[in-house]
Formats: C-alpha cells, structure tokens, sequence
C-alpha cells in the first residue's frame, strides 16, 4: 500500500513536469499552428541557464527567473527572425524548429560537455517530509513541482478563456484578417503568445533541473514525452496537456514501479490507444 | 543526440502516427549524421591527416560520445590522446590517422559504425567500444570480418569473451563479473552486509556485474532480498526507490553515467538511509565530477572498479595520474576508468604494432594479432597479458568515498584484490542468488 501511494506520488510528479514541457508546446500550437520542435531544447537549455545562473548569483530563484526570461527571448527571436517568413508552411516551421534544436543541442554540448547537471535547489526545499500516515516521506521539492504546475495550468485557462488577451489569440486562430480588421495588432498578439510558450519551456527546465539530471539527449527525451502528453490530451488543448501528462504520468511510473521492462511500451500503448479511440486527442477539436 | 536507447526499437512497430512524431524520427536522424559523420573533427584526429601518404595507418574508433555515457567517453578520448602524443602520433615510422565514429551505447549504432569503418574507410583495425552490449555485438560482428583486428576500449560485458569468443577480438582490460567479484565476500566479511537488495540497468554490463557481486556474496553467505533492474537511461529511479525494502542492510547498485547522478540524488531527496555499496561505474569520477548535490548519498559509499584511488600507493599509476593532470587541466582531478581504460587498450595496440613494425595490411593483420596474444606489459595498473580468450586479468581496487581537504569528494583505497581471473560462467539477468 505504501509502496503503491508512492508510486502515485511519483506519478504526479511526473505528470506535473510534463504538464509544465507539454503546456509551452500545446500552447503555441494550438494559437498558431506551429508545432515547436526547439520546444525540448528550450528546456535543456532552461535547465542550463537556471544551474549557471543560480550559481552566479548564489540564489535559485534568480537562477529560475533567468532560465525563464533567456528562453522566452530566445524564443521570441526564433519566431522574429526565422519563423514569421513561413507562417502557415506546417512543414518549413517544422524543418526550421528542427535546425533550431540541432544548432541549440550542439551549442549547449560544446558549453556543456558531456556531464550530467542539476540545478542546486535550496536546503529548505530539499529532502523528505513527512506525510504523517503509514510513515509515508517524500521529497519536498517535488510537492513544489506539482503546486506549480497546478498553478500554471489554472494560470494559463484563465489566461486564453477570460481575458481579453486570450480571446484575441482565439479569434485570431480562427479568422486572422477579421481580427486585424477591427486595428488589432496580430503579430504583436501572436510574438507574446511565442514570447510566453518558450517561457513555459525554460521554466519547466529550470525547475525540471532541480530534479531529473540535464545531459544531451535529455532535450529529445523531454520534447518526445511533451508530443506525447499533446498528442494524447489533444493539440492545443491546455485541459488536454494537463489530462494527458496526468495520464503519461502515472502510466509510467505504474509500469516502471510494477514492470519496468515495459515502462516505454506502455507508454507508447497509451498514446495508440487513445489515437484509435479518439485521432484528434482527449481534449482535440476535429481537424 | 539521439533518443535513450529504450525509444528506438519502438518506432518501427508503429506505422502511422502523427506527424510530429515523425518529425521526431528526422530529429534524431539528423542529430546522429551532424555528430558522427565525418572523422576529422581536429580534437579527437591523429594530428598527422595533412601528411598524408601511402605509410598512413588509419585506425577505426568508436565512442560513446552521445548518451548516458558521453561525459565518459569524453574521458576515455584523453586516455587515447595520452597514448598518441607518448608516440608522437606515429608507430613504426607509420604516421597514425584515427577516425572516430561516436556511437550511442546501443548495439546497433556500434556494429553499424563498425561496418562504416570498414566497408567505407576500409580499416584494418577497431578500437572501441564503451559500453557492454555494444561489446557483445561488436564481438560477434568481427567473426565476419576476420581479417580486421578488434580492440576493446572499455565495454565490460562478461560473454564478449566468453562465448565462441572472436579470434580477433581483444580486451586488454577486465570485464563487469571481475571488477564485482571482489566486493561480495568483503560486503560480507568486512562490511558485514548478509542482506541486499540490487539496484542495476537491464543489459549486458550490469548483468555480468550483479553476477560477479552476487556469486561471491552469496558463496559468503549473504542473502538477496529482491532485485531491481531499470532500463537505461533512464533518470526517474523514484519509483524503484520506493520499494526498497526495508529490512536489508545495503544496497548493490550498478548503473553509471548520467543515470547514476539521478539516482543518487534521487536517493538523497527520498531519504534513503540504508548503505549504498557500488557497482564499477556507480562512483566513478564521471559521477563524482557532476555538478550537483549528490554528495550526501555519494559520501561513504564503498565500490569496486578496475581503477586505483588517487591516493594509492602505486608509482605507475601515480605516474599516469599525474600526466593525465599535466595533459588535460580541463579533465577530471583523477581520471576515470574510461581514461585508464582507453589508454591501456590503445597502448596494447601500439604496443603490438610496434612489434610487427607497424605491418597490418599485408598479411590480413595475421601477425599483428600474434603480436598482440604474446604481448605483455606494465600498464599504470600492473602487468598486462591475455588469457586463451584473448581476455585480460587484473587487479581490481575496492574503495570508498571520503570528503577531501577542499570539500569535495574523492576515493580512498580499501583494499586491493590480486590479479583477478575471468570465471566461466556468462551471467544473464539474476534475479536471485546464483
């Protein structure tokens, strides 16, 4: 019983950093279509920022801030400067978010090396805490991981469903011309909607960090769980991001608690099954 | 670049997904020909390519330079640089060119680099690779090509030697069941550890190392209360931490490279008190050197492995410590066993080389493997020479993990085990004393 709760904490855990990678992506594409293969690297590289930073200024919030703001203007420079000439080509922004990740992954490896990284966290945060039943411990850090994405996600709804920003984002998916009609700037809408995605991305890295170690490879592993998790709850769909990390989550911890030799192809069922079920995801709206 | 090993195999098996997902694929696809495609990256070269003339002799490498074990690999590429600088980049008057081809510790990957290397490069010789399987596969690749002479980097898997072993495959090092085998009967005696659980990564390296510990360990009587075995590459170990049992009195890890800093700092966040005794790579200075918090669960921890602590007692070793120091100021404070590892493999080639006045193409490289069975030597480790397998014997180092004077983390020698021998059996997965 102990053993099983744990696992489903661990499951959360996972589910919540998920959400936290999957939110910047499904974000992005469901508001412009483009499909942000940089996304994992956005990540490592918010990871990176937030280990070398943190350190520099002996402080990790400093650290989170930095790996947060360096991503977003790294991906608003993305969109600026490369991105904007292809809007509406799936397959060119596509191409291009993949040199991105290329150029960006042999970068970090050249500054990097080869050495696995954690983002320090501080002495509060870390270690065990005690849930005070069936002397249940664990790490505090990783409660934090999930407050946060919880926060994020209810940030993020209010943000696209209740304010004036976010249904300019829908109206301008929907019917751009329309929208700039009325002396809406779209492209300003859109560069804060890149801007806040690649954010998303650095946050998820810099607080990823502090748990999972960050090494090469670590930007596929993470963009391939993201797609995953988006492709489950439904591309663009921030209540699917969320669904689908919760159940990728739990799915693999399940199995890797209970079966580890199967962890990856459970996962990957997951992903077949619901396809079969429902091709436009959980949460997807019909193509 | 590429995806964890566990991903792959996937792909194939799924016809139709969604776009995304296939663009995934071209990702990695594209990530392994940017990082491995061409040889000449100036770093890791021979040094004497623009000389180039007909008494050329290119040797085929492969490394590990992408994966969990990349920051290793890294380590062991200073071992062959200390080695070609030693010879001046040339043996027997022959001006030596490598081409190295990065692999990604899977199977695959090394044996398609190798028939690269051969087919298209036309080598006459391999060094390489890093990591167990990739051994395994290489070792069964080279009964198709006879004639090209295999040498291994640092790859530890017990059956690469053991089963029909290839005529022209050679491990001047020891594999996972030796560097283990020690550590069983000295949990027992000396640690006083009867009860383990094991922790390891499901290929062939860890299942030679939880051989090796637990036949020892369980020939002393100590006693398995449950195994665990994860995928590699994997970085979330909090759901195996989770089932630990409780009433044991250490546990047996192998894993190594990035994976091993997750689960240790893992361990640390999960409040696990019980002792942590080490596979060969689980403390290695790969681990030891990543920047981090592992060093509360690193501290104290007592391992097996082929490589000496910083401060033995051994003048080669001391020797080679400190020219690795002198050569690579950017490296590790005390080389890894990937850098020694490297470095000894590779030196028995030239060794052999020189012995045959760099003669290989000639007679299918015939000669040069004679050389190389007869050849002993001094290595920064003690003396060197292969078994009928074509396997080394060595020494094997137990140590611990003590705080230095700066604070940070290091090795102390325990004990030393003589001239360990390869045993017979080649050990699958265990799931229980053997």
């Amino acid at each position: 019983m102990q053993q099983f709760l744990l696992i489903l904490l661990n499951g959360l855990t996972s589910a919540a950093l998920f959400f936290l990678v999957a939110s910047g992506l499904t974000l992005i594409f469901g508001m412009m279509r483009v499909v942000n293969l940089a996304h994992g690297g956005f990540y490592l590289l918010g990871g990176y920022v937030a280990f070398s930073a943190g350190r520099a200024a002996d402080s990790w919030v400093l650290g989170v801030v930095a790996a947060v703001v360096a991503v977003a203007v790294l991906g608003l420079a993305m969109h600026q400067i490369l991105l904007r000439w292809f809007e509406q080509q799936d397959m060119r922004v596509a191409l291009v978010t993949i040199g991105v990740s290329l150029i960006l992954a042999d970068q970090l490896l050249f500054v990097y090396g080869g050495r696995a990284y954690e983002v320090s966290v501080p002495d509060p945060l870390r270690g065990p805490v005690d849930l005070g039943f069936l002397d249940l411990v664990y790490p505090r850090y990783r409660f934090l991981l999930m407050a946060l994405a919880i926060v994020v996600g209810i940030l993020l709804w209010l943000l696209i469903t209740r304010t004036r920003f976010g249904m300019i984002v829908r109206a301008g998916v929907d019917d751009r011309d329309m929208v700039s009609a009325t002396g809406i700037n779209v492209r300003l809408v859109f560069a804060a909607v890149f801007l806040l995605g690649a954010g998303l991305a650095g946050l998820a890295g810099a607080i990823g960090g502090g748990v999972f170690s960050l090494a090469p490879t670590t930007d596929v592993e993470y963009l391939l769980y993201a797609l995953i998790v988006v492709i489950v709850g439904g591309m663009g769909s921030i209540p699917g991001a969320a669904i689908g990390a919760l159940l990728v989550g739990l799915v693999s911890q399940l199995a890797l608690g209970y079966a580890p030799p199967l962890a990856s192809i459970l996962t990957f069922g997951l992903m077949i099954v619901v396809l079969a079920v429902r091709p436009q995801g959980l949460m997807g709206r019909p193509a | 670049m590429t995806l964890p090993p566990r991903f792959p195999p996937l792909f194939g098996r799924l016809p139709t997904l969604a776009a995304p997902l296939a663009l995934v694929l071209v990702l990695t696809a594209c990530g392994q020909s940017d990082s491995d495609g061409d040889g000449d990256d100036p770093n890791l070269d021979g040094g004497a390519a623009e000389e180039a003339d007909g008494d050329e002799l290119v040797i085929g490498r492969i490394s590990a330079l992408e994966g969990a074990f990349a920051d290793g690999a890294e380590d062991g590429e200073r071992g062959v640089e200390m080695v070609l600088d030693e010879y001046d980049h040339q043996v027997a008057g022959r001006p030596i060119r490598t081409i190295v081809e990065s692999s990604d510790t899977t199977p695959e990957t090394a044996v398609d680099r190798a028939r690269k290397l051969v087919e298209q490069d036309g080598v006459d010789i391999i060094h390489g690779p890093l990591s167990g399987s990739e051994g395994v596969a290489l070792a069964d690749y080279a009964t198709s090509v006879p004639d090209v002479t295999f040498v291994d980097a640092a790859s530890g898997s017990a059956e690469t030697t053991l089963e029909d072993p290839a005529d022209n495959y050679f491990r001047w090092h020891s594999e996972g069941a030796m560097w283990a085998a020690p550590m069983g009967p000295y949990a027992v005696e000396e640690l006083g550890y009867e009860r383990v659980a094991t922790l390891a990564e499901d290929y062939a390296f860890p299942h030679s190392q939880i051989g090796g510990f637990l036949d020892g360990f369980c020939g002393a009587g100590g006693e398995v209360a449950e195994t665990f075995w994860v995928p590699l590459g994997e970085s979330d170990y909090s759901s195996i931490i989770a089932q630990i049992p409780e009433d044991i009195d250490a546990i047996y890890v192998s894993v190594g490279g990035s994976d091993a800093v997750d689960f240790m700092g893992q361990a640390i966040d999960f409040g696990v008190d019980v002792p942590i005794i080490g596979g060969s790579i689980l403390v290695d200075e790969t681990v030891l050197g990543a920047e981090g918090e592992i060093r509360d669960a690193a501290l104290g921890t007592v391992a097996s492995g082929s490589i000496p602590t910083a401060d033995a007692d051994i003048p080669e070793w001391q020797d080679f410590v400190s020219g690795y120091q002198e050569m690579h100021p950017d490296g590790f404070d005390v080389p890894s066993n990937f850098a020694l590892l490297y470095y000894n493999s590779f030196k028995s080639l030239l060794l052999s080389l020189e012995e045959v006045d760099g003669e290989v193409e000639e007679d299918g490289g015939e000669a040069l493997r004679a050389a190389m069975t007869d050849l002993e030597w001094d290595s920064p480790i003690g003396p060197l020479a292969l078994n009928e397998n074509r396997q080394a014997a060595s020494d094997v180092f137990i140590y611990e993990i003590v705080e230095d004077d700066d604070g940070g983390l290091t090795t102390t020698q325990r004990h030393t085990a003589e001239g360990v021998e390869q045993g017979d059996a080649v050990w699958e997965r265990l799931d229980d004393c053997p």
